[in-house]
């Protein structure tokens, strides 16, 4: 959305083909936005968009303009008023044969490029990186999840903005405080799913809107052709700051994107040895210094005043924190609501959130408005709740970075001595069970423990049915099981697709029915 | 055993020719007429409610920031303008002119079932509040858009389960006032109407009511699923327990996009009667119209997932979608150059009526074009959830819908009210909503175009100028209306001092013209032959 758009020679051409009215109006205020017209595309793919959207309205333009001008030359010479008498023919095959077969080969010059454009924009294959987007209540989550570590995107717009009290930036709604980067040229592919409703992620110049639905992993991908700065938005309703969560994309070169990388895995502690990680606060805080902390939290850009409101009685959906039960109640179970938010409510889990954050905002939520709850948390006490209750080993020094939000994260790694570990399907059934997150993660610590190992991933099924399908049907669980990895950012050149080799599987049926992940070479 | 006492107690109010005055005469009345005319002030008190809560969006969106609504209630105002224009204001009054003209036109005494016919429509007022008193629970109206995504619905408070029981009454609604038409038109025809000689309004009826009945059962069970897994624990829409939220879309739209029809299609039928009148010459291709029509109905059953292209269909679906879509145009064409080839070479007048009719062409052939821009996939992943699409159903449902229903109104008014309307009103006010609408409507599809997503309470700068633009249309359309309850007002009322005869319009045909103006409470009560 840069300012100077309105001038290329694209939206120039196509704003005096649309309407001379409005183009006449356009040209009065040039200085201002009036934009008219996609904007400029910056990938092949938006590039066709644009291209097939000007060619559409090019050609239905002039289709309306000849059959208006019949209906004008109607209107004009066959009125009652210049003493027309009325014809009383009322039906004409040939007529009616020529008018339906027209537009019906008028449609089939337009299906030809769509259709090219639709196998193009949905082929997602050999992408050079993949980007995991995760729709939250109100913000973006993007994990490298190749690269181990991963951050949240949130409106950096201040309130003070919204409200009208200052003026309003440039980049006004379109701003975030950490964009998503990537390499130009590179072919990205994104994985887009959601954490609590629907929410589609949209950047117009890059041509990618794709929703991104909770429990469901959809995928989609560009290629930058220049650096630079995009902006979108959230396209699908997701509640009430729906229009707060703008998408914002930063292009760099390969050089700039490298030292880019380079400095977030520092900044996440990817590669190195845990223990030197993140440290864990253990100080001791008063009450004043937490409540005084936990106010800009709860007041601050994104923070919880959007629902809970500033008075805390909340809003519509929104509970009141003022005299609630649960603010003013035993501190584990707030430890936990905001750890982990609260499933089908617009509760979100918090965890990304500093541990002095955290208790910040528990002790000023407790010792606001009319609540006085005796009870408040240190940030120790969130430590230790993210990982299970106890400290996390060699504590006063370190844990596990929770914003690095790798899967594998706070799974207890034990030693290869997890494999061969076994995953059971259902009946005729390729998708993972529920119970599979331990095999994986059994997997995924093995491979995590050393950087060399690889793991072979063999698919097996029952004896009752046809022996193709079978096989088949054996190697969608293996790759279902392969993809589960894949996802935990496990590189696919580490994982051997072995066939079985033997496809009986013992002589209980269920048991045979399985994927087995072993240690390989 | 005693013998069993004689009722004495039965009174003679039922007889045909008394029937109770004040309230209780439209509480209880069974006639067509009555009930088509309170279907009718229904519709246009939802009309302006719903226009209320446009007009209070736009004032919103008058400038970037937040100025008069908060985020929530925004959210509540955009779901509830669209669920009450759809639902209580558009529906209904098709159905009124439906009830009012069907057994006119086709010498028909009354409505087949007359006592349905009085429980259709007075199910639609509870149904009205429980939509309107929304705003006044805790939580506030529904507010996850007219189509009621979850797994946002589940999310919202009772407001939104006051509009599932609200669609759930008004289905029910309009599934009564389907049986009744198409067991009417079936049923009641004057002798010698074959099939083939119904009027067009009729045809468009007839269809449009299968369309009905095969479309308000799924949505109930898609709003009844939302229900159960609002509060019972099911979880149709709900990945964790194995449903899927986009299922949820593919039901509605399996209601939704027939039900665009469901719109358009009394729309159509009324426009096929105004033209020929005022053309003086009769419909072209009458037989191809009907089939046009069966088409599209037809059609719109295998397109629903055009409203899905951004929800990660396969590229089989993606491709099927759209070439199914844009084929809707073929015969949408033909009935466009159907109504051309009627005006070329006829005598042509510009009443009101015609004039809005000719505005209904205009616009309406506008939204179907946008509709095929949007029917590609590749150009409606850039436009899908923006200003565009705000602006293509706008044209479609506006054009289509409104502007006919005023020219059904100018037409049929002086059958109704035997007074003719102030011409000279009548054509201001169509120059006026004509113009209005474009000012409001026309700039959305730049603000589409530019990546201004739809509901949203607050926007960049870059999106000022023709929001501003389309604030001042809208101010414009809505005062526009307040002009035509004026204008019909006066028509009750005879202000034009000019009676109208049985056949006010020199150029119009069938049976409603050979009764009075206003037509008598009781019609047809011996039927007419058709020739």
């Amino acid at each position: 959305m840069q300012h100077t758009q309105s001038n290329t020679p694209q939206s120039a051409t196509l704003r005096r083909r649309i309407v001379g009215a409005a183009a006449a109006l356009a040209s009065v205020a040039a200085s201002a936005d009036w934009k008219m017209n996609l904007q400029t595309p910056n990938s092949a793919v938006a590039e066709q968009m644009f291209h097939l959207h000007t060619l559409i309205t090019v050609i239905c333009a002039v289709i309306f303009v000849a059959v208006f001008g019949v209906m004008f030359y109607s209107l004009y010479k066959h009125r009652k008023s210049v003493g027309h008498k009325a014809a009383n023919f009322h039906e004409n095959a040939t007529v009616e044969v020529i008018w339906t077969v027209i537009p019906f080969l008028i449609l089939l010059v337009m299906a030809w490029p769509a259709t090219k454009a639709v196998l193009d924009m949905r082929d997602s294959s050999a992408p050079e990186m993949t980007i995991k987007v995760t729709g939250y209540q109100w913000k973006w989550g993007y994990d490298y999840i190749h690269d181990g570590f991963g951050y949240v995107s949130t409106l950096a717009t201040p309130l003070a903005q919204i409200k009208g009290q200052e003026t309003k930036g440039e980049n006004y709604l379109l701003e975030v405080d950490n964009p998503l980067v990537v390499p130009v040229g590179k072919k990205v592919r994104v994985l887009i799913t959601a954490n609590d409703v629907l929410h589609a992620w949209w950047v117009p110049a890059l041509g990618v809107k794709q929703d991104a639905i909770p429990g469901f992993i959809r995928d989609a991908w560009f290629r930058a052709d220049r650096p630079g700065i995009y902006r979108g938005n959230c396209a699908e309703l997701c509640g009430k700051e729906h229009g707060y969560m703008p998408i914002v994309v930063e292009v760099k070169t390969q050089a700039d994107y490298d030292k880019w990388l380079a400095a977030q895995k520092d900044k996440y502690g990817v590669g190195k040895v845990a223990a030197a990680v993140v440290e864990v606060d253990t100080k001791v805080y008063t009450r004043e210094e937490l409540v005084a902390h936990g106010k800009t939290v709860y007041e601050g850009v994104g923070g919880c005043q959007g629902c809970h409101q500033p008075n805390g009685k909340g809003a519509g959906a929104f509970p009141a924190l003022d005299g609630s039960k649960l603010v003013n109640g035993g501190k584990a179970e707030q430890i936990a609501l905001l750890l982990n938010g609260k499933a089908g409510t617009a509760m979100a889990a918090f965890k990304h959130l500093s541990d002095k954050d955290l208790a910040g905002v528990m002790a000023y939520t407790r010792s606001s408005w009319s609540n006085k709850a005796a009870e408040f948390a240190q940030p120790l006490d969130f430590a230790k709740a993210r990982n299970g209750g106890v400290l996390p080993a060699g504590t006063t020094t370190a844990a596990a970075p929770e914003a690095a939000a790798t899967p594998a994260a706070g799974a207890a790694a034990p030693a290869a001595g997890g494999l061969p570990a076994k995953i059971f399907f259902a009946t005729g059934k390729k998708e993972l069970p529920a119970d599979a997150k331990e095999s994986i993660a059994a997997a995924i610590a093995f491979l995590k423990g050393k950087a060399d190992a690889k793991v072979n991933v063999t698919g097996y099924t029952d004896q009752t049915g046809n022996r193709e399908a079978n096989l088949e049907l054996a190697k969608e669980r293996a790759k279902a099981v392969r993809a589960a990895l894949e996802a935990a950012g496990i590189d696919t050149a580490r994982i051997n697709m072995k066939k079985p080799e033997e496809i009986t599987g013992g002589a209980d049926n269920k048991s045979a029915r399985r994927v087995e992940i072993s240690a390989g070479a | 055993m005693a013998s069993v006492p004689q009722d004495h107690g039965h009174d003679h109010a039922h007889d045909h020719d008394h029937h109770p005055t004040g309230l209780m005469r439209y509480l209880t009345t069974t006639n067509h007429k009555d009930i088509g005319s309170m279907y009718m002030w229904f519709s246009f008190v939802m009309f302006i409610s719903g226009g209320i809560m446009a007009l209070l969006i736009r004032a919103e969106l008058f400038q970037p920031g937040l100025q008069i609504l908060q985020p929530e209630r925004f959210n509540q105002l955009t779901t509830l303008h669209g669920i009450v224009m759809i639902f209580g204001a558009i529906m209904p009054a098709f159905v009124g002119f439906a009830n009012w003209m069907l057994p006119l036109q086709l010498g028909a005494p009354d409505m087949a079932f007359a006592r349905m016919n009085n429980w259709s429509f007075w199910l639609l007022p509870p149904a009205a509040i429980l939509l309107i008193g929304s705003f006044f629970v805790p939580g506030g109206a529904a507010a996850g858009g007219w189509t009621l995504y979850p797994p946002l619905s589940i999310q919202a408070g009772m407001g939104m389960d006051m509009m599932i029981f609200a669609v759930h009454i008004m289905g029910a609604s309009s599934i009564m006032g389907s049986i009744n038409i198409i067991t009417t038109i079936l049923n009641l025809r004057a002798p010698g109407m074959t099939m083939m000689k119904m009027p067009m309004f009729a045809w468009t009826w007839l269809i449009t009511a299968f369309l009905l009945i095969a479309t308000m059962p799924v949505l109930a069970g898609a709003v009844t699923m939302l229900l159960t897994d609002r509060h019972f624990g099911t979880t149709f829409f709900n990945a964790a327990g194995g449903g899927d939220p986009v299922m949820f879309q593919h039901i509605f739209w399996f209601f939704g996009h027939p039900e665009v029809y469901i719109i358009a299609l009394p729309a159509f039928g009324v426009v096929s009667q105004i033209i020929p009148t005022f053309s003086r010459k009769p419909l072209f291709g009458y037989a191809s119209m009907v089939y046009a029509t069966a088409s599209i109905a037809i059609l719109s059953f295998i397109v629903w997932a055009h409203h899905m292209y951004t929800t990660g269909l396969p590229v089989a679906g993606q491709l099927y979608f759209m070439y199914a879509t844009m084929l809707i145009a073929v015969p949408t064409a033909a009935k466009i150059f159907n109504w051309l080839a009627t005006m070329w070479r006829g005598s042509i007048t510009l009443e009101t009526p015609m004039l809005f009719c000719l505005g209904f062409l205009f616009l309406f052939t506008m939204g179907g074009f946008t509709g095929l821009v949007l029917s590609l996939t590749p150009v409606d992943i850039q436009l899908h959830d923006t200003y565009y699409v705000v602006a293509h159903f706008h044209y479609v449902m506006v054009a289509g819908a409104l502007f006919s229903a005023f020219a059904a109104v100018y037409y049929w008014g002086p059958k109704w009210t035997g007074w003719m309307y102030e011409e000279k009103h009548g054509k201001i006010h169509f120059w006026w909503s004509l113009i209005a609408f474009n000012v409001t409507f026309f700039p959305q599809h730049f603000l589409g175009l530019a990546g201004m997503p739809r509901r949203i309470p607050d926007y960049n700068m870059q999106f000022t100028e023709w929001n501003q633009v389309s604030s001042i249309g809208a101010f414009a359309f809505g005062t526009a209306q307040l002009y035509f309850i004026w204008i019909v007002i006066r028509m009750i009322r005879g202000k034009s001092g000019i009676r109208a005869a049985a056949k006010p319009w020199d150029g119009a045909e069938g049976l409603e013209w050979t009764v009075p103006s206003p037509a008598p409470y009781h019609t047809f009560e011996t039927p007419p032959i058709v020739k």
